[in-house]
């Protein structure tokens, strides 16, 4: 008789631990959350989905993607380059061992380079992107 | 590459490329470079895209064959070239290149 009730308690005593443990692994799975929120001009080094909250600006490079399979909404807003000549500098810049890129509906205004993808499967639609003078390149990006 | 709008690609004289891609092209809209609008790799389908004509501009939609080139229209390049086919094999369809 005495046997279920010490289970009984030890099942309460774990009960915080493993509710605490399920709710850290839910944090954790990327599938349950949603595109992870760009604030300012960075590195994007994991895959998966992104979306800007509000413009960016900067004098330099603004997100440099070193990951595969990222995916970045801009939603409507603007990322600007300040720079002046002779710094040469790109609004979204993927290299060359990258793959499966996607860039969409924004604006990119005031770089030397706007939009260059340098990797394979690359998708880039709905960028309205204006020079400067002195601009170079406006998108660039291989799909196949 | 789809339903992009592209202008202003003013580098120095004889330089500035607006759209570099392979793969799917569509929908786009790219005016105001000096050297080309649209460099376009082979093994590429181009469809409905525009390129305006810039003082300057050497070449408005380029294109390495073999590619599909459809429905697109390239004006203004004065001097300069509205479309060119490199190589063989292109499918050039319903253009607009004077």
């Amino acid at each position: 008789m005495r046997r279920p009730a010490a289970l009984f308690t030890i099942a309460l005593a774990l009960a915080p631990i493993i509710l605490a443990r399920r709710g850290v692994a839910q944090a954790q799975d990327p599938r349950e959350e949603g595109p992870r929120e760009i604030k300012k001009c960075q590195t994007i080094s994991k895959p998966g989905s992104y979306k800007l909250i509000n413009n960016l600006t900067t004098n330099g490079d603004c997100l440099v993607i070193t990951a595969d399979f990222v995916t970045i909404d801009l939603v409507g807003f603007t990322i600007g380059g300040t720079s002046t000549f002779p710094t040469v500098t790109t609004a979204i810049a993927a290299g060359d061992n990258t793959r499966g890129i996607t860039v969409r509906n924004g604006s990119i205004s005031g770089f030397v380079g706007g939009v260059e993808l340098a990797g394979d499967g690359s998708i880039v639609e709905g960028l309205r992107v204006n020079g400067r003078i002195l601009s170079a390149l406006g998108i660039s990006a291989s799909e196949s | 590459m789809r339903g992009n709008i592209v202008v202003g690609i003013a580098a120095f004289p004889g330089q500035g490329i607006g759209i570099s891609a392979s793969g799917i092209v569509s929908g786009n809209y790219v005016a105001g470079t000096r050297f080309a609008d649209y460099i376009i790799g082979p093994g590429s389908t181009v469809i409905g895209n525009t390129a305006v004509g810039n003082p300057g501009r050497r070449i408005g939609i380029e294109v390495s064959c073999p590619s599909n080139v459809t429905d697109n229209t390239s004006t203004g390049s004065t001097p300069g070239l509205n479309l060119v086919l490199g190589g063989d094999g292109c499918n050039n369809t319903n253009n607009v290149a004077p």
